[in-house]
């Protein structure tokens, strides 16, 4: 099919909306008599088709390309405020353990008691909007969480827990059991996180779990946990601390 | 955060022939409302993925809206992107038959989904690419230019380089037709596409 310049011409006018009223009914009445025109108005339709098709395909695939940079780049800086806040717990940990040795170094060896009350601290868990919906028990829970109301957020954890079987709510559960001196039970679902290997909760686990054999005054548990949290846990330091006070 | 720039200057950059300088401006826009639409979407029961998705249609939108000529720098472009992520999502919970209340108070401001339909499949995605190879960067340029943003002969000219209108006339002219051949010669490939 010879194509001239024209005959490209006047279909760029007719497919652009370009041409008078006048024009246009002309050109339509020569589509109907001249069917080598109509066959080059119809490829020309295809061929700009293709054209928009493949423009749009490629302009996708480069906003994804600069969004996922994007998304990539942003992510270091949340981990490393993440590994800040983290390295500010430790310190401050390390700070109050420090205080708590100066304190404890002429006395006896402490009780299991004082122990647990110098190691225990609150586990700041939170659960955002991400995980539930807006209005949802679990951000009561964890509103309840922040104001130490364990005996209360500890119901509403359970109860999503029956239905969303997942490690950071079976975590929460334990700690609120461990709150509120359900030492077995906390146990238990500490152990069901460590036996699970889950690369966020196992290792927390096994520190509270030492705690809560702390607790129940079960020196030989709380040994066992604190000697298998791994060194790169940043619960190691204060686990090996705990052991030394334990072996005195 | 980065220093609010100029509608002009904004769409100057998405407008520029260089890629990279659009590529930056892209970014600039991810940066800034970024957030904004994760937040926006996670208060009006979408997801991280809904918010991902939505907002890169809203790039793409903007995008070629403005290299089609139509939005200027005399729109206010980041509260227009916000807008369309709002439609967007609108007639998307609209589909999933969601019932909400949108917190936010912006005025809806009509735009076209830029939804594209991705109705090929990955062999004919394949000799899609392998024709426009053929057909050659320049071609492929002046084409785009001239059939996708709708740019006159005389941009196209500048854009190009080229010394006259004349020029970039015989150019496309040239162009269509090696596209039109290279169509024909592979018609069995996409009759399914130009059916539909």
């Amino acid at each position: 099919m010879e194509y001239t310049n024209n005959n490209q011409q006047l279909i760029d006018q007719y497919l652009r909306g370009k041409m008078s009223a006048q024009e246009r009914q002309s050109f339509e009445e020569r589509l109907a008599q001249d069917a080598e025109l109509a066959g080059q108005l119809e490829q020309y339709k295809a061929s700009t088709e293709l054209l928009e098709h493949h423009a749009d395909e490629q302009l996708r695939a480069r906003v994804g390309r600069i969004h996922r940079e994007m998304k990539a780049e942003a992510q270091p800086t949340k981990g490393a405020s993440r590994r800040n806040l983290l390295l500010a717990l430790i310190l401050l940990l390390a700070a109050l353990l420090l205080i708590g040795w100066w304190f404890s170094r002429s006395t006896s060896p402490a009780s299991p008691e004082q122990l647990y009350a110098q190691y225990h601290q609150s586990y700041p868990l939170s659960f955002t909007r991400r995980d539930s919906g807006d209005d949802s028990p679990l951000l009561r829970a964890n509103q309840l969480y922040k104001q130490k109301a364990y005996d209360q957020a500890l119901p509403l954890l359970q109860a999503e827990l029956a239905n969303d079987d997942n490690p950071k709510l079976r975590f929460a559960v334990g700690l609120c059991q461990l709150e509120t001196e359900q030492i077995p039970q906390a146990l238990r679902n500490f152990q069901t996180l460590i036996d699970s290997n889950d690369p966020l909760y196992q290792q927390p686990a096994r520190w509270y779990a030492a705690l809560a054999s702390l607790k129940n005054n079960d020196l030989s548990g709380t040994t066992r946990y604190l000697q298998a949290i791994a060194p790169s846990s940043p619960f190691h330091s204060q686990a090996q601390e705990l052991l030394q006070q334990l072996s005195r | 955060m980065d220093k609010r720039l100029s509608d002009h200057t904004i769409v100057e950059q998405l407008l520029s022939p260089d890629e990279r300088t659009n590529d930056d401006i892209l970014r600039y826009l991810h940066r800034r409302l970024y957030p904004m639409i994760c937040r926006f979407l996670l208060n009006n029961k979408g997801s991280q993925a809904d918010a991902d998705d939505i907002f890169q249609e809203a790039l793409i939108a903007i995008f070629k809206m403005v290299r089609q000529g139509k939005v200027d720098g005399n729109v206010n472009i980041e509260a227009y992107i916000y807008s369309i992520c709002r439609n967007l999502w609108l007639k998307r919970l609209h589909k999933y038959r969601k019932e909400t209340e949108l917190t936010d108070e912006m005025t809806a401001i009509p735009t076209e989904d830029a939804g594209i339909k991705s109705f090929i499949d990955d062999d004919q995605k394949a000799a899609v690419e392998a024709l426009f190879q053929q057909l050659g960067d320049d071609c492929r340029k002046v084409l785009m230019y001239y059939y996708y943003e709708r740019r006159s002969m005389k941009e196209i000219m500048k854009l190009m380089n080229y010394s006259s209108e004349q020029v970039a006339k015989n150019k496309k002219s040239r162009c269509m037709k090696k596209l039109n051949e290279l169509i024909a010669d592979s018609k069995e490939q996409f009759r399914s596409l130009f059916n539909k």
